[in-house]
């Protein structure tokens, strides 16, 4: 692993150039599926970064303990536990939050960014590192889902954070928080990402 | 031949565009116009057709039903032709300038694509919506793949399909023809499906019913309509292929149970089937370019389209029949590919 | 051998602690968690049910029941979950009922997953202004003798059990339809065997327990004859002469076996009075043919409009205004099925003994 990355780097590599969702296509699944509001994108993001961090934080502890032949159960076992968690407050503290996410929180357990987070950087690094990996990573993650649903809620309802925005003559177009909405609205997402990486690049 | 390649590179063609990622070499025998793209041997034959006259050709033959939309419907329909077709261009030279390609604005393809949106929208239908579709259709239906000749779907219809998840509601208030007042009517679909009363066939015929703007009339589709086949702008195997399964499996299951089926004559003459038949399955760029893949295509189409109108939740299935139809089209053009002299099958 | 003992020990001791932790959690949040739905389910259940002051759970039939009393300890609800498939979601829904089962008083949707801004509007419709729930509050007080049904862009007759569907989601408003009349149908079927069990404080269902009292029409003293096979029930004056003869009939109504006993005068031209001595109709619908609380007529307008029913020709049924001359009698709006069974019954049954008793007489 490149140590000579500096902490800060390491934190905001997760924000754009290795961005999750836009940039590595990781933990689409969630990213499609419960982004038709800001607050879900907002929330499943919060969870997100729960999860990763903590699991980075014990897997990059254990790291020398585990052994390699184990190691994918071990992470699987401690993302688990921490997935409960989150799911398990949820549902006590925030039952709307929990029933608007549905099996997506416990469906974090198979998201391909924190599984991938643990087997390419959490049991290779220290743990300040890691954490700041998973840091980056979750809030990347995050911010992108936030962004994601307030434009489909913006456009879909009219509202972000269910505070008006649109002009009340302003009709909703509900394709955006149906499916379709969250597929077109990712791909244009991705396809500026590239567009403004392409442009950086000249 | 020199002249018909400066369309090429632009994908223009509504034949089998040789720069489609399609393998249409070979193909060309079977084709009503097959001199222009062909990547045969020679020789090769000029031809003065090209993808502006092809495409400003079919507009002329929608313009029978426009006409009688207008007419039927009154003057503000115009409007929203107007605004569709508007927005359409006006997409088009932006994405074009965008891309830093060659304003295609004159070739008549976004023209017809936004008239062909306006046709399959309700007649009171909001006009900056109506020009939104066509911003969606033309932007995301047809430029984002890659300009004319790359779009995997009917852009139009594809801009329908936005409007219609979008606007649910609006896509479905239909008013009665010839009344000043827009009265609100249901469809003969929608009465069929949803109140069991059949509309008597000479209004289905001649468009006196209410609808989209340009699908009312069956008579004046189809004049337009022979007019592209007569032209061959249009493979006749779609729309025969497409229609002739709708009345024999429509008819199928009207023998079954008359009492809970319609007959395949209102199938036929109802909602925008026509319209999709003539003018929308048979868009050169996203149907199958081989004549075995066309009736395939026109009977998949077929089949998606009774079962919509029949077990569906909507009344009409013309749009997603055909859209569902786009989306096999590259597979249907690989498995009906010709094969090629001396070829040994594998 | 140390590696796999290795192995076997890392993994057993993540999933120790795992398991540990995990435990601890659930200890302090299921409290929570069920707190949190019971009080879901409390508060839909006091909206549904807005007259009862406490509510009993009850399963009979693996139907989970929820009956509402009032102060004085009377039945006066009845909820019960409603569940089906709807547009693209299950639809939970809590019907609060009247204790008679065909009065809605009100309805909560607690679950749905429809089309966002379409279907979603069976719930609440922020796009409507005055009211955002005008959709389930249509169910307020629907009347539903027989079943629910939907219009579409015309006024809704709620006295006739109509409420007007959603545009755009007609699919979604017709599956709340459908659920709601589906479940409404079981359950009084289930109370109605169960009906002992309710019978004490709901009228319209106990008026169906009531049936197994034998009217004394039959006097003591009247003797039974048979001919042919049939059975006549015969009360003679003191000269001896017959003055009536009375038998049974039955037939099947809407969903029972519907068994009367009509008495007739001895040339059997008349009838003198008819009683119900078995049913089991629908309550509230059907079970009106003997007890119609409702109707300013009287209970039991319509056995009584039998009495004295000149039955020359063949007694009919009609909706509105029925001649007695001519043999019409009325039937129970929204209960026809019942009320021309009794008059079909009765055609044949009194075709039949005539002829046989008549015959015999002669002889």
């Amino acid at each position: 692993m490149a140590k000579k990355i500096t902490l800060s780097r390491e934190f905001l590599k997760g924000l754009w150039d290795e961005n999750p969702v836009l940039r590595m296509l990781l933990g689409l699944c969630p990213a499609l599926a419960v982004t038709n509001s800001a607050i879900n994108g907002l929330s499943m993001g919060l969870a997100v970064i729960f999860t990763l961090v903590m699991s980075s934080a014990i897997i990059s502890l254990a790291r020398n303990i585990i052994p390699k032949e184990v190691r994918i159960p071990t992470f699987i076992i401690v993302i688990a536990t921490f997935v409960t968690i989150a799911d398990k407050m949820l549902a006590a503290y925030f039952p709307d939050i929990s029933k608007a996410l549905g099996p997506f929180v416990p469906l974090i357990v198979v998201n391909c960014i924190i599984l991938g987070r643990q087997e390419a950087f959490a049991s290779k690094n220290s743990v300040s590192r890691a954490v700041i990996d998973a840091f980056g990573m979750s809030i990347g993650f995050t911010i992108t889902l936030t962004i994601l649903g307030s434009v489909r809620e913006l456009l879909g309802v009219g509202t972000i954070f269910a505070v008006q925005i649109m002009p009340d003559s302003f009709e909703p177009w509900m394709v955006m928080v149906l499916q379709p909405g969250a597929f077109l609205t990712l791909g244009l997402m991705i396809g500026i990402s590239n567009w403004l990486n392409a442009k950086r690049a000249k | 031949m020199e002249n018909n390649k400066k369309n090429i590179p632009e994908g223009e063609s509504p034949k089998p565009a040789a720069p489609k990622p399609k393998p249409v070499e070979k193909v060309k025998k079977e084709k009503p116009k097959p001199q222009i793209f062909l990547l045969s041997s020679s020789p090769h034959m000029a031809t003065v057709d090209n993808v502006p006259k092809i495409m400003w050709t079919v507009i002329a033959a929608l313009l029978p039903a426009v006409t009688f939309g207008v007419y039927n419907f009154g003057f503000s329909v115009l409007l929203t032709i107007t605004a569709s077709v508007l927005a359409a261009l006006a997409t088009e030279a932006v994405v074009n300038k965008m891309r830093n390609k060659e304003i295609t604005v004159s070739d008549g393809s976004a023209v017809l694509t936004g008239l062909l949106l306006a046709m399959t929208l309700p007649p009171g239908f909001p006009k900056a919506y109506a020009a939104l579709g066509s911003i969606f259709a033309i932007g995301i239906g047809k430029q984002i793949f890659g300009g004319l000749g790359y779009n995997i779907f009917n852009p139009a219809l594809l801009g329908r399909a936005f409007l219609q998840a979008s606007f649910s509601v609006k896509m479905t208030t239909w008013v009665a023809p010839n009344t000043i007042d827009a009265i609100t009517t249901a469809t003969p679909l929608g009465s069929y499906k949803f109140e069991n009363i059949m509309t008597p066939y000479f209004d289905l015929f001649m468009g006196n019913i209410g609808g989209c703007i340009g699908e009312t009339s069956a008579l004046f589709i189809l004049i337009g309509g022979i007019f592209l086949l007569i032209k061959k702008y249009a493979d006749w195997r779609i729309p025969v292929s497409y229609l002739g399964t709708v009345i024999i499996i429509g008819g199928l299951f009207w023998i079954i149970d008359p009492s809970q089926y319609p007959d395949p004559v209102f199938h036929l003459f109802s909602g925008g089937l026509l319209l999709g038949a003539f003018f929308m399955a048979t868009d050169m760029v996203t149907s199958p370019v081989t004549p075995k893949g066309a009736w395939i295509f026109g009977f998949g189409a077929g089949v998606a389209l009774v079962v919509i109108r029949l077990f569906g939740g909507l009344p009409e299935g013309v749009m997603y029949s055909i859209l569902f139809m786009n989306g096999f089209v590259p597979l249907i053009n690989r498995y009906t590919r010709p094969k090629y002299f001396g070829e040994i099958k594998k | 051998m140390t590696k796999s003992y290795r192995l076997i020990l890392v993994l057993t001791m993540t999933a120790i602690l795992s398991g540990l932790l995990l435990s601890f959690l659930n200890l302090h949040t299921k409290p929570l968690i069920e707190a949190h739905q019971n009080n879901v389910l409390k508060s839909a259940l006091s909206s549904v049910l807005p007259n009862s002051v406490k509510t009993e759970e009850k399963m009979i039939e693996n139907q989970q029941f929820y009956f509402g009393y009032d102060k004085q300890n009377r039945m006066n609800g009845i909820a019960f979950l409603a569940e089906g498939n709807g547009f693209q979601s299950k639809l939970r829904i809590l019907v609060g009922m009247d204790e008679t089962l065909t009065q809605i008083v009100k309805i909560k949707i607690l679950e749905q997953k429809e089309t966002p801004g379409l279907g979603t509007k069976i719930e609440t419709d922020p796009s409507s202004k005055s009211d955002s729930e005008w959709f389930p509050n249509q169910f307020d007080n629907l009347n539903v003798q027989q079943s629910i049904s939907y219009v579409k862009n015309q006024e809704a007759d709620k006295s006739n059990g109509e409420i007007m569907a959603i545009t755009g989601a007609t699919i979604s408003s017709k599956a709340v339809v459908d659920i709601i009349n589906a479940t409404l149908n079981k359950n009084r079927e289930i109370i109605r065997r169960n009906t002992d069990l309710t019978a004490v404080s709901c009228p319209a269902v106990a008026g169906v327990s009531e049936n197994v009292i034998i009217p004394n029409l039959i006097a003591e003293d009247s003797e039974i004859i048979v001919i042919e096979g049939k059975s006549y029930y015969i009360n003679r004056d003191n000269s001896g002469k017959v003055t009536r003869v009375a038998f049974t009939a039955s037939g099947v109504g809407f969903q029972s076996r519907i068994k009367v006993l009509v008495c007739m005068n001895p040339d059997f031209s008349e009838i003198q009075s008819l009683r119900i001595l078995e049913q089991n109709e629908t309550p509230g619908c059907g079970t009106r043919i003997i007890k119609d609380i409702k109707n300013e007529m009287g209970q039991e307008w319509f056995i009584k409009q039998f009495n004295g029913l000149k039955v020359t020709q063949p007694v009919t049924c009609v909706e509105k205004s029925p001649k007695k001359s001519n043999g019409e009698v009325q039937a129970i709006s929204g209960a026809t099925v019942s009320s021309e069974t009794i008059v079909d019954i009765l055609n044949n049954s009194i075709r039949n003994y005539r002829y046989s008793y008549l015959k015999q007489k002669a002889n």
